[in-house]
């Protein structure tokens, strides 16, 4: 796709461990060899369970880690030119989880907003109007900008730390777990504003959380994520409903069911720990807990296998398994 | 009937400055049982689950009601005699095992610990510890019983504690919110454990959470709480079937099942009651978009819609809503 927005390719993390000068010196793959894409006003789902690399993954995006190999290129910016390093860092925003300890509890509100803007040679007084603008945006009443973190309730503490992000007008956000610190309520209010900013504004979301449903929910595409690799990745009711790779079967069977009708559903449920990703690693990652596999799968790295319409999946045997469906 | 194995009535616990946490909360539960108290943060739901263990520190205070386990008021009991209440009679697990575990003892000798004080000889208590290890489905239960806490996975842990706690055979199991830390993977395996466990010794559980996935996977009924109260109550089914309560009809349109495709989610409009003044009327009747003038004047008390069906609103009468 050439009209994407942001392009990951070929994108690693690895940790060392010890010395960093040592010869050789092992490392924690924490992101080995992701591509991915997202094409302007559209959201990607990434889930996996923690250790997954999910994070690691969007800091590198956000420019907060240095990739160990791979290209990031946003908007036809590559992470690593410099002399559009301001510009590409004024196209992406980010959200985090714990709103309370993503914002100063020293200062007001307001001040925690008009920093970002004072940094980006914003006068007073075109902060306050672009303040106000998108303070707006988010339903944030103007009363509550005078008051201090503490003082706003979670939803409202993340809807501050949604102004601070879209502020800039940037064309990416970056939503990291944006919802789960957040009531179920609060939550719906969050994910429906979400919904409407990027209606209104056209904005892309890279959506990263380990909830299901939410993800359902929000997603035009999902990527799910194991043992700092792509494991499935395809448009979301694809990936729900024709789900080829056991993992994704087996994360999706573990989600409680909406009615207790569904209790006893055919559940894959997962046995052992995800496995260590330090030094080399043979075979797929799922193979330790897969209840599928074969030999095969502990020789040989699985191909990213092209199922149709955008639908891959790293799986070795993707299309011939046989789900039974709960 | 069954026979009824907790029973709480009119519980209510306040904190300094007279915030009412909870108010007023009534329920009991049967024995082998699994009872599930769902709301939001600040509904008082955990509150309710220490208070029945008397684990409420000041500046908190039980300011009324009363709690009968197997028919023995336990508000009357001296602190030395409720310690053989806990642990022994009823067990609780928490959100974060961590908490709960000393990080200096093995996790074998924390669950022996307890069986001795039932003066089970050290030999044995360890023996048993490893085969509670199994049941729990711990692999490798001989080696793990050496373990630190910080050498174990959370699920583990987790798994531990609901050893530790299931090992002296107690009738009732508090669990406050066991799964909220851990990833949904290893959550569907400790409710899975939880509920065969459960069959397999007759043990009652009070789940609280706020996860209605979980209230469909384990309870068999189900108390909604808003605010310090429980505003409806009844068999799971029933709740999931037939919401009658304002409140629980929302609750359930705001989690997501859809995609943005299909809709929006449904919001609740405003926030929770400032407990620390009193409250006229109705708790939720600032929120509820069928609220009358008799909802702000009159705080409507339970009463019983179908056999074993409550609920607190004055706009439900006899299974339909008068509107």
């Amino acid at each position: 796709m050439s009209e994407a927005l942001l392009q990951v390719e070929h994108l690693k993390k690895y940790f060392p461990l010890g010395r960093g000068l040592k010869k050789n010196a092992s490392f924690v793959r924490a992101v080995d060899d992701v591509s991915l894409t997202i094409a302007p006003g559209e959201t990607l789902g990434l889930v996996g369970e923690s250790g997954s690399g999910k994070t690691t993954l969007a800091q590198m995006i956000l420019g907060l880690l240095p990739p160990t190999e791979g290209t990031i290129t946003l908007d036809g910016m590559d992470i690593h030119d410099r002399s559009c390093r301001k510009e590409f860092h004024r196209s992406i925003g980010a959200v985090f989880q714990d709103p309370a300890s993503s914002l100063n509890p020293r200062t007001t509100v307001y001040r925690s907003l008009e920093r970002p803007l004072a940094l980006n040679g914003y006068s007073a007084a075109d902060a306050r109007e672009l303040i106000r603008e998108t303070a707006e945006k988010v339903n944030l009443g103007w009363e509550l900008l005078e008051r201090f973190p503490h003082e706003l309730s979670g939803g409202q503490q993340q809807r501050v730390s949604i102004a601070r992000a879209i502020m800039l007008k940037p064309k990416l956000l970056v939503l990291d777990e944006p919802t789960s610190a957040l009531d179920v309520s609060v939550q719906a209010q969050t994910l429906n504003e979400l919904l409407d900013l990027q209606q209104r504004f056209g904005l892309a979301y890279l959506f990263i959380t380990h909830n299901l449903s939410v993800v359902r929910y929000m997603s035009d595409r999902i990527c799910v994520m194991y043992g700092g690799r792509i494991m499935e990745l395809g448009e979301t009711e694809e990936v729900y409903h024709r789900h080829v790779h056991p993992y994704t079967l087996s994360l999706l069977s573990s989600v409680p069911p909406l009615h207790p009708r569904q209790r006893d559903r055919k559940k894959y449920l997962l046995t052992g720990d995800m496995p260590s990703l330090i030094g080399e690693l043979k075979g797929c990652r799922f193979a330790s807990r897969c209840p599928f596999a074969r030999e095969a799968c502990r020789e040989a790295e699985p191909p990213m296998r092209d199922l149709g319409k955008g639908h891959l999946a790293a799986c070795a045997f993707a299309g011939e398994l046989e789900f039974e469906k709960g | 009937m069954e026979e009824k194995i907790l029973e709480v009535k009119d519980l209510s616990v306040s904190f300094d400055g007279g915030v009412q946490a909870v108010s007023g909360v009534s329920f009991d539960l049967r024995r082998g049982e699994c009872f599930a108290l769902v709301g939001e943060s600040g509904c008082g739901k955990s509150t309710t689950a220490r208070a029945i263990l008397r684990l409420i520190r000041a500046p908190g205070r039980i300011t009324g009601g009363r709690i009968l386990f197997e028919d023995e008021e336990l508000l009357g009991l001296s602190e030395g005699e409720m310690g053989k209440v806990r642990g022994r009679n009823i067990g609780m697990i928490f959100q974060n095992p961590l908490d709960s575990l000393n990080p200096v003892y093995t996790v074998g000798s924390q669950v022996s610990e307890g069986l001795m004080v039932d003066k089970m000889e050290k030999a044995q208590a360890w023996k048993l510890a490893a085969d509670t290890f199994r049941d729990v489905k711990i692999p490798d239960a001989e080696e793990r019983v050496r373990s630190f806490p910080h050498e174990i996975s959370g699920g583990m842990r987790q798994r531990v504690m609901i050893g530790m706690m299931l090992c002296r055979h107690p009738k009732l199991l508090i669990a406050d919110e066991p799964t909220t830390a851990l990833d949904v993977t290893i959550q569907a395996g400790i409710i899975e454990l939880m509920n065969d466990l459960r069959h397999k010794y007759d043990t009652a559980v009070l789940m609280i959470t706020h996860d209605f996935g979980i209230v469909a996977d384990m309870a068999d009924r189900v108390g909604v709480m808003y605010a310090g109260q429980i505003v409806e109550l009844g068999d799971v089914f029933t709740i999931f079937d037939h919401p009658l309560h304002p409140y629980t009809k929302l609750l359930m349109k705001a989690l997501p099942v859809i995609t943005k495709k299909e809709g929006r989610l449904e919001t609740i409009p405003g926030t929770v009651p400032d407990l620390s003044k009193p409250i006229q009327g109705c708790r939720f009747a600032d929120r509820c978009p069928d609220a009358c003038d008799r909802c702000h004047q009159v705080s409507p008390a339970m009463t019983q819609v179908t056999p074993g069906h409550l609920c607190a609103c004055h706009l439900v009468k006899g299974g339909e809503a008068h509107v």
